[in-house]
């Protein structure tokens, strides 16, 4: 488990993470979505003991990860920015990762670099970028490790190598309930692969929450009736958002949704229509809850 | 943090594949180097085994054997001395050069082990390519010299060299780390490896140079400590181009270079595991530090209108318009590197703004430095004690002795002598704050007072230490010839020094007695010697002090120099004894053993050799006229003759120098002394004739007398080389003196009455 409370990160005068906290239990998927420059890839560092943090601590499995080779141990790390030995070929790299962690598994390496079709005697930093990111995540994965941060990583990857990939990611968890952490810009890219998320902005986490859960939780309801009405009339139940267009009116909803339903139904309205939300809708609603502005928040892929 | 201190093999083995290809480049140039030089001192040595049987010109005969040649290792393994300033950086810069690159940090920094293991197993890796290189080259070096004939290892000098150039490589190996713990460029790695290895040795000699400038007074004395810029092996080889002593032949030089490179070492892993990894790619690791890396290197330039604004600050010679301008010069040139520096290092001028808030700091430095030697020196130059507060001095020699070595901590309490000094000190401090060492007076009061004294009063300069209770100084005081004597009289009364200045030094097996002019042989030279020790307690002992203790600005027929042993330092440095006018045994010898020299049958063919070789070449002819065998490569023959009166003083010298060179094209005689024509060349030649045959008498112990020193370079066709000294000690006969007189071209009755 990756628990991080109260972390604070400076970069002389600029606050990169400002008191962050949250804690990620051992065998998920956990997913971190933000803005540029909102604290995603300084806290990677951070867990991965790149960095210090200035105050707060970070512990995995219960030790702090700073400067300790024993949690560093149970990490691996693919970074936004890669980075390979000047004229280094893969399996160079390969042998690199082989001398510096210590469960690397030359077995599956030579297995994935064969299903991912890479030339392994040609130098890494020949290779496109979406070939240098898939020859860094082939590594990291060889490496077994018990956390694995992959940072942006599916950037610059094809539809096909992608769910590769994410593919290889939930296998590791399933079969040796191995931990990821992942960060990226796209909700949807993180959408079907995690099981948990936080969003981040302006260095602090202002969301987390199990993906089932804020897929579930909240509901888009439709509904539209003869005589005039509006927000009032549905007082006492536990609206986020609420507009109306001439008769029909659209509200997100928060909580038992089957009781709602009733509850609306019983009001004898014209039209009752009950429609799941993306999970871009539920951060988007979320937010507002909050008091933030959707749009300055998140950069959604159209 | 100690605990970190261990090297992971795998990530050592990493280290040596990292480096494996600038090590097999380093290898294979360093061992073709130790190679390539054996085969061509072996091409040079066939060369001279060609030679080995040659008959000299005129078919004399005489065999030229080649004696067998030592080498050290820096003549036949050269190529070890690029270790430290190539090598090494190279190594370190490639194995270490992730901490440049935000990515590269990143990924060290995130596996699965310390900082201080990393740092660690990488330098093992470069010491463990930089060994195999020294290693392997220096064997192959060794073994090529061995196997040429002629040729043997100095091997008394291959560890320490080994050692000094090891030692050398770990010191910029470790400053090389500390800069890039600090900074994250190339360009700012490269300048602050600079200021690491060289800035604090710059600011120790500045401040040096400049308190002994303002100072010339106090007795500063580096020699031995570790201020002296030898210590430091990298900054004490190119002190070597300014005359410093070379520090590749001292131990101690190594030693200390090993240990502030192993200091540097720690430094750097100290800072390589405080760092961060954010810090790749800035100049610094933090804007403070950049800070005082502009302020350093600005600092250094500041030195030089520092030492105008000192010097001319506590001498009364005023400010020049040139001075003026020159201080000007570097203030604007400090500045200029103060933005130069970040310009390089960072690429822009980023925070300008800071940038000029900066130079306050650098006024501000300025003062600092000002102030502290205006401090040094107003503490000095206000230390004047009345010979009453004096409580006791001691006498140094200038140049550390043999005699020093055992009265340096004799105390005087005598009251004239704290008298003399009190006076002397005061009379020092007003001349060198007035007029520096050599300037002309310009101060009225130190004119009234001291000026006429001193422009008839011969002065004698000496090294004391002054106490004062709790404290004691140091100076080179500035005595009148009668104060002087004065001391020396109060001395001879103290039986300590009596005993220690007239026990002369027994001579060990390392020592050696030579004359200090070289007209006697050191045989001969011992034997003078045996006279002087038993005479030199007849003579007044003031006389005998002064003559020892200001022995160069003094004029004595001769003296006996004495190579031994510094009385329970085991180092050996030489002691001149001059054979003073009352010495009449010791002065007496001396002349008996410069009437019985002989010329050795070896010695006259030599002569005869040249003599024949000059006069096979004709000086006036082209080289067309010269044939091959005749022509002459080099030449070079000196005749110094010196007359002595009745009182074996010198009146009169001359010196005649006949250089010759064959330049492809003409014969070309120089003259210098009186020659001035072939006419007289031919008599001079004629004179040296007739001393390797003997014609003239030996002169005898009394009566006037000519001494004649003839030395001969020579480059005979064919290579060969004689090179040989002879002293003649001539009495003074009507013969010879026609001779000399027609020699000189004036009468040589004028000096000596006739």
């Amino acid at each position: 488990m990756i628990k991080a409370e109260n972390v604070v990160k400076k970069f002389e005068d600029f606050t990169a993470l400002n008191g962050i906290s949250c804690s990620i239990p051992s065998g998920c998927i956990y997913g971190m979505v933000g803005s540029n420059g909102a604290g995603k890839s300084t806290f990677l560092r951070l867990v991965t003991g790149i960095y210090r943090a200035d105050g707060g601590t970070i512990t995995i499995d219960g030790e702090p990860v700073y400067e300790n080779p024993s949690a560093k141990g149970k990490i691996a790390f693919v970074p936004d920015e890669l980075y390979f030995l000047p004229g280094a070929t893969m399996d160079r790299m390969a042998k690199l990762y082989q001398a510096i962690y210590p469960d690397f598994d030359t077995a599956r390496y030579n297995r994935l670099a064969e299903a991912f079709g890479l030339n392994r005697g040609k130098q890494v930093n020949t290779f496109s970028k979406g070939m240098r990111r898939q020859a860094a995540t082939i590594l990291a994965i060889s490496c077994k490790p018990q956390y694995l941060f992959l940072d942006e990583t599916f950037d610059g990857l094809d539809p096909v190598m992608r769910n590769l990939v994410k593919g290889l990611i939930c296998q590791d968890v399933a079969e040796r309930n191995a931990t990821a952490i992942i960060t990226s810009h796209s909700l949807r890219e993180l959408e079907d692969t995690c099981d948990q998320l936080a969003l981040l902005h302006k260095g602090g986490v202002i969301l987390e929450s199990d993906i089932g859960d804020l897929k579930t939780s909240l509901f888009k309801v439709q509904i539209a009736f003869r005589e005039e009405y509006g927000i009032s009339k549905f007082e006492g139940m536990p609206l986020l958002h609420f507009s109306k267009k001439g008769s029909v009116a659209n509200m997100i909803a928060r909580g038992d949704r089957e009781a709602l339903v009733a509850k609306l139904k019983a009001m004898n309205p014209l039209l009752l229509d009950v429609l799941p939300l993306t999970l871009e809708e539920v951060f988007t609603y979320e937010m507002e809850a909050l008091g933030y502005a959707f749009h300055d928040v998140l950069e959604v892929e159209s | 943090m100690m605990k970190n201190l261990r090297i992971n093999k795998e990530l050592y083995r990493d280290g040596l594949r990292q480096l494996k290809i600038v090590g097999i480049m380093g290898m294979v140039i360093y061992c073709l180097s130790a190679i390539l030089t054996s085969v061509g001192i072996y091409i040079n040595s066939s060369y001279y085994r060609q030679a080995e049987m040659m008959d000299y010109p005129g078919n004399m005969g005489i065999v030229m054997e080649i004696a067998p040649e030592g080498l050290p290792i820096y003549e036949f393994h050269w190529i070890l001395f690029t270790a430290f300033p190539i090598l090494v950086p190279v190594m370190t810069l490639i194995l270490f050069n992730f901490l440049n690159q935000r990515n590269a940090s990143d990924f060290y920094h995130a596996i699965p082990d310390t900082r201080g293991t990393l740092y660690v197993s990488y330098c093992a890796a470069i010491l463990t390519w930089l060994f195999a290189i020294i290693g392997v080259s220096s064997i192959l070096a060794i073994a090529g010299i061995s196997l040429i004939p002629g040729y043997f290892v100095v091997w008394s000098t291959l560890p320490k060299s080994l050692f000094i150039i090891i030692a050398t490589c770990i010191l910029v190996m470790g400053g090389i780390l500390i800069a890039k713990s600090l900074t994250g460029t190339f360009m700012s790695n490269l300048a602050v490896t600079l200021m690491v290895l060289f800035l604090p040795r710059v600011f120790i000699t500045a401040v040096m140079a400049i308190a002994s400038d303002m100072l010339g007074f106090v007795v500063w004395d580096f020699s031995n400590s570790l201020m002296n810029g030898r210590y430091n092996v990298l900054v004490g080889i190119i002190l070597t181009i300014f005359g410093g002593s070379n520090p590749l032949g001292y131990w101690s030089s190594g030693l200390y270079t090993l240990v502030l490179g192993l200091i540097y070492l720690a430094i750097a892993y100290v800072l390589f595991v405080r760092r961060k990894s954010e810090s790749a790619g800035h100049a610094a690791i933090s804007n403070r530090l950049q800070m005082v890396f502009r302020l350093a290197v600005s600092l250094a330039v500041c030195l030089f209108p520092i030492y105008f604004i000192a010097y001319n600050g506590t001498h009364s010679y005023g400010w020049s318009d040139s001075d003026l301008f020159m201080i000007v010069v570097f203030y604007v040139v400090a500045v200029v590197v103060y933005f130069i520096y970040e310009l390089i290092t960072t690429g822009k001028l980023r925070q300008f703004k800071r940038m000029l808030k900066g130079l306050i700091l650098l006024a501000v430095g300025n003062v600092l430095v000002l102030g502290i030697l205006w401090g040094i020196y107003g503490s000095v130059v206000n230390f004047q004690p009345s010979a009453e507060e004096i409580d006791y001095i001691r006498m140094l020699s200038n140049d550390r002795n043999y005699f020093q070595s055992q009265t340096d901590e004799i105390k005087i309490s005598d009251e004239k002598v704290a008298e003399v000094t009190a006076e002397a000190l005061k009379r020092t401090i007003l001349r060198r704050t007035h007029t520096g060492e050599t300037e002309v007076v310009v101060d009225e009061t130190y004119y009234s007072k001291y000026a006429q004294e001193e422009a008839q009063v011969r002065t004698v300069h000496k090294e004391v230490a002054i106490n004062c209770g709790l404290k004691t100084v140091y100076r080179e005081l500035i005595y009148t010839e009668e104060e002087w004597a004065l001391v020396a009289k109060c001395l001879s009364e103290m039986e300590e020094y009596r005993q220690v200045y007239c026990t002369l030094p027994k001579v060990s097996e390392e020592g050696r007695i030579y004359s200090y002019h070289g007209w006697i042989s050191n045989e001969q030279a011992i034997k003078v010697y045996e006279v002087m020790k038993d005479e030199v307690h007849e003579v007044d002992f003031a006389e005998w002090y002064m003559g020892v203790t200001d022995f160069y600005s003094r004029d004595y027929l001769d003296a006996i120099c004495v190579y031994t042993e510094i009385p329970g330092t085991g180092n050996y440095r030489t002691v001149n004894l001059p054979i003073l006018d009352s010495m009449v045994r010791t002065k007496e010898c001396y002349l008996e053993q410069m009437g019985v020299e002989q010329i050795s049958e070896e010695e006259k063919t030599q002569w005869e050799m040249i003599r024949s070789s000059i006069r096979g070449v004709d000086p006036e002819a082209g080289s067309d006229k010269n044939t091959e065998e005749t022509q002459v490569n080099y030449n070079n023959i000196n005749v110094d003759i010196r007359v002595l009166d009745e009182t074996w003083e010198i009146v009169d010298e001359v010196y005649f120098n006949l250089e010759g060179y064959h330049d492809g094209k003409s014969w070309v005689v120089n003259r210098w002394g009186h020659l001035s024509d072939e006419e007289q060349e031919e008599k001079l030649l004629s004179l040296i004739d007739k001393l390797y045959a003997g014609e003239f008498g030996r002169a005898e112990t009394a009566g006037e007398m000519l001494m004649i020193t003839v030395r001969c370079s020579y480059e005979l066709d064919g290579g060969n080389y004689v090179d040989m000294t002879n002293n003649f000690c001539v009495s003074l006969t009507a013969e010879v003196e026609t001779e000399i007189e027609e020699l000189f071209g004036y009468q040589l009755d004028s000096y000596l009455g006739h």
